[in-house]
């Protein structure tokens, strides 16, 4: 902010409270009225709000992280508690019938049996409720107890978990969740979840199940462009504004790797999608996998797929001719 | 100038002097006048109560609800023409200005009219086209909610601050977050559903009593029964139960039934009031006072609703069916710099977000068009203006058609189209291989009026459209040719309005009667209209409330 707004407002900058603000702008604005004056009222609103923004310590985070689904884990926006939190002091002060319960989970994680792990995550589920832990520490101990075993946690995990997290507004089992199944390429399990959600009327209508689904869908473009899209839609209206650009942007930007991918055989997308979507990883375009994914390709989608003008794009010129010699040696 | 509150069911006329607002009652000592519009036998138009009975008996014979309607092509046929939802708001407009030059004693060119916060552009642009074939030059639109708040400001003996309006009407609901201090009332935010009242109450408990009961309505007696089901659903504001006859049985009926029958739509409102706060960034604990509004907000699913899930007692000093038109009649003071609200400042926001169609180019070599890209976010303080730069796609790309839309989809074909503008001369440099650049600048005003400013960044030059003439509105042209008819239907001249629906109630009553009680009636009207016929004030008067106090019993309780 410059000091022009604080001449606006005819403050000191240095010493203002947020009172001092609201009470000067009221004065102010009864001599420059919206109707009467719109230039004077449009200068000295962006005053206002640019004074109210700093003393409060600037934008208000907002309430719901994005973490987009291709990004590492434990990216959330500040405010947020970290995914990988220092345990045992927690765990110490929770009540005996959830440690047991904590217990049972583990054991049942050991045996890897999808069935069991499910049955005592539910269990566990109801005792914390029961004894009314905190999100944060719910969250920190189960974390814990499936640290590794994202997959399994993927696979044990139903619909109605889901949907009762995020009807007490907690969206990090959802982002964990969909960002397994969507390096996966789990889209079967990813739409059906859609689908659940979907049916939620009235949490798809907050913020929360908006975001959900929109989180889900996007995790799901790639896969299924058409369906995620149809998702996305019906989420928009009811995101936050200050995230909607974004998350539009990035549901785009999915569907696009999808629509390029969709020709290939399944196995062949996972590996296509993720070297569209980093460009120039660490792949060295020689190795037997390689040669496999350029020969799907040249078959599937031939020599004009859309695709190649994108990774010349994105890829290092050295990846490129790698990449170029190697489909042309196999076209020859 | 006058406040008018153009409502679904019922518009209402307001002034605003020193002693403060006030509504205006007509003849018929009625201040509330239904939002109906009907042709008579004799070709006469028929206007409120009079239009209402008139389509008791005769449902072909005009139109109500034809708010809901507004900014879209839909058309009504009754009295032998077809008439737009615009005509019909201009007979309503006509009847207010009318009965505020009764009560003023001189002519009114110019009104403050309230629309719901929700309208968008296109139901705004019909409310303005409907003034001016009413003959009425619209000095404000203002939000209904604001409205509200605007008399609560008025009127105010606490200080609560932070405020949510909640207004459930008859045809619109409308959340809006506000706060006042010394002076200013500051809209927050606003959202709600165009389509959502006390109406499809209504016609959701007549939906459950078909299902449940088994009684429905013959065509002709739509009307009627629409009517009987008002009543019950109103009842239920004040009583556990209440008997309906159908047939020759009576049947009970709980408020538990009609609460269950309607719960899909009370379900609807919490998402608005969600909406309204985030966008605010306030949270429930925030708001001092939830202010109910309209007339549907008596019902006590909704004040239960309000009590529970915004945890305040719902505060109702102002009475919900009046509250809007007192706060036009703020803001009508407000316009002509009024002694009386000197002291008050009102700021409002742009309920819907606004911005134009692009193509999205997210790869090389891949567009696809038809994505919105929001220049100004809803719920942005009004007058605002804003930018943002926008390329065409290709640098040999001379020319680009900017479309202007309105909404909250991220697709356009889901959003309101506003306007288009052609911009030429966008080539890019021989050496430039990026598409031309040009800035967009909205300006919106508050009346809701947009103006879009181009400025094409090569060459400096600049484009500037108002959008005032926008698809799904009228051109200057029709709105003539719909004065003109309207004007060729003046009414009868020794009929005034008062002795008009006094003449469609008898007719409405005499459906009902029979024997010896309809005779009676018959005799009645038969005086009356030789009255009226003889021209004698005196002798009018004398019949009039003769056939008044002879129909009075039959309508006790009826609005
Ligand atoms: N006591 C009551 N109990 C239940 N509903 C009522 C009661 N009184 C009025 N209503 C309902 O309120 C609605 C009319 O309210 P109001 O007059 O505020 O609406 P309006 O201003 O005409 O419409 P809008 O503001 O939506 O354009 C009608 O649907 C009516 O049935
Ligand atoms: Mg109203």
């Amino acid at each position: 902010m410059t000091d022009d707004h604080w001449k606006v407002l005819e403050l000191d900058g240095s010493t203002a409270t947020l009172a001092d603000v609201k009470r000067s702008y009221a004065r102010l604005l009864k001599v420059t009225r919206p109707d009467r004056d719109p230039e004077g009222f449009m200068r000295l609103r962006s005053a206002y709000e640019a004074a109210q923004a700093i003393l409060r310590g600037d934008a208000p985070a907002s309430v719901l992280p994005v973490g987009p689904a291709h990004k590492a884990e434990g990216s959330q926006p500040a405010g947020q508690v970290s995914s990988t939190p220092s345990i045992t002091t927690l765990v110490r002060d929770i009540p005996q019938e959830v440690n047991n319960a904590v217990k049972e989970l583990r054991n049942a994680i050991t045996t890897r049996v999808r069935q069991k792990v499910r049955l005592a995550w539910v269990t566990y589920e109801e005792t914390v409720e029961k004894h009314d832990l905190s999100r944060d520490s719910r969250w920190l101990v189960f974390m814990d107890v499936f640290q590794g075993n994202a997959q399994l946690l993927a696979d044990a995990c139903t619909d109605e978990l889901l949907i009762d997290h995020l009807k007490h507004g907690e969206m990090r089992l959802l982002r964990l969740v969909t960002e397994v199944w969507s390096k996966t390429g789990d889209a079967k399990r990813l739409d059906e979840f859609c689908v659940s959600l979907n049916r939620q009327r009235e949490l798809v209508n907050s913020e929360t199940g908006a975001m959900a689904l929109a989180v889900t869908a996007i995790a799901l473009a790639a896969w299924n462009p058409e369906q995620a899209n149809r998702f996305v839609q019906r989420a928009f209206p009811k995101l936050p504004i200050s995230q909607r650009s974004e998350l539009a942007e990035r549901i785009d930007y999915e569907s696009l790797l999808g629509r390029l991918a969709a020709p290939l055989p399944q196995p062949f997308k996972i590996p296509w999608i993720e070297a569209l979507r980093l460009g120039d990883s660490e792949r060295p375009w020689n190795e037997m996998i390689t040669r496999d994914m350029v020969i799907a390709v040249l078959r599937h989608c031939g020599t004009d797929w859309p695709g190649f003008p994108v990774l010349h794009e994105r890829l290092k010129p050295a990846a490129w001719m790698e990449l170029k010699t190697l489909a042309e040696s196999m076209l020859r | 100038m006058i406040g008018i509150d153009l409502g679904t069911t019922n518009s209402l006329v307001s002034v605003c002097d020193e002693n403060g607002p006030r509504v205006l009652a007509n003849e018929l000592g009625e201040d509330l006048t239904p939002s109906v519009v009907a042709v008579a036998e004799d070709g006469a138009v028929l206007v409120g109560r009079a239009a209402k009975d008139r389509l008791i008996t005769n449902p072909e014979a005009g139109q109500a609800f034809f708010k809901r309607d507004m900014g879209t092509t839909t058309t009504y046929a009754f009295g032998g023409r077809r008439w737009s939802p615009v005509e019909c708001s201009a007979v309503v407009l006509r009847e207010m200005k009318r009965i505020a030059e009764t009560h003023l004693g001189r002519e009114v060119d110019s009104a403050v009219i309230t629309v719901p916060a929700y309208f968008h552009d296109q139901q705004r642009q019909a409310t303005v086209n409907a003034a001016s074939i009413a003959g009425l030059r619209v000095e404000r639109l203002l939000n209904e909610p604001t409205a509200a708040a605007l008399a609560y400001e008025f009127n105010r003996e606490d200080d609560l601050n932070t405020l949510l309006v909640f207004d459930l009407g008859g045809g619109t609901f409308d959340v809006t977050v506000l706060e006042c201090f010394d002076g200013v009332v500051e809209i927050k935010a606003s959202s709600g559903d165009g389509r959502l009242g006390g109406e499809d109450y209504t016609e959701a408990l007549i939906a459950w009593m078909a299902k449940e009961l088994g009684h429905a309505a013959p065509k002709d007696q739509q009307m009627r029964w629409r009517n009987v089901v008002e009543h019950l659903k109103r009842r239920f504001t004040t009583e556990e139960t209440v008997e309906v006859q159908i047939g020759e049985k009576k049947v009970p009926i709980s408020r538990a039934d009609f609460i269950d029958a309607t719960n899909h739509i009370t379900m609807r409102l919490w998402p608005a009031v969600r909406r309204a706060l985030n966008d605010a960034q306030l949270t429930l604990k925030q708001i001092d006072a939830v202010l109910l509004v309209g007339g549907a907000s008596r019902m006590p699913a909704v004040q239960d609703m309000v009590r529970h899930d915004l945890g305040t007692e719902p505060q109702r000093s102002l009475d919900p069916d009046r509250v809007v038109a007192l706060g036009a009649a703020v803001q009508q003071a407000l316009c002509v710099g009024g002694s009386a609200v000197r002291d008050i400042v009102l700021t409002d926001v742009c309920p819907h977000s606004l911005g134009v169609e692009v193509a999205k180019a997210l790869l090389p070599g891949h567009s696809q068009p038809g994505y919105f890209d929001p220049i100004l976010d809803r719920n942005t303080t009004v007058p605002v203006s804003r930018s943002r730069n926008y390329r065409t796609l290709h640098p040999q790309q001379e020319q680009v058609i900017l479309k202007v839309f309105q909404g909250e989809s991220r697709l356009t074909k889901e959003n309101h189209l506003i306007g288009m503008i052609r911009i030429d001369g966008l080539k890019s440099a021989q050496d430039d291989p990026q598409g031309g650049m040009f800035e967009v600048r909205f300006t919106y005003d508050m009346n809701g009026i947009l103006e879009v400013e181009v400025t094409i960044s090569s060459n400096g030059k600049k484009l500037t459209e108002v959008f005032e003439q926008r698809p799904g509105t009228m051109t200057r042209e029709q709105i003539a040719e719909a004065l003109k008819l309207l004007g060729s239907l003046k009414q009868h001249p020794r009929e005034s309005p008062a002795n008009r629906a006094l003449i469609e109630r008898a007719h409405r009553l005499f459906t009902e009667l029979t024997g010896l009680l309809r005779d009676a009636l018959t005799q009645e009207l038969d005086q009356f209209e030789a009255a009226l016929e003889s021209q004698d004030p005196k002798l009018i008067s004398a019949a009039s409330e003769s056939l008044d106090a002879f129909m009075k019993p039959y309508f006790a309780g009826d609005d």
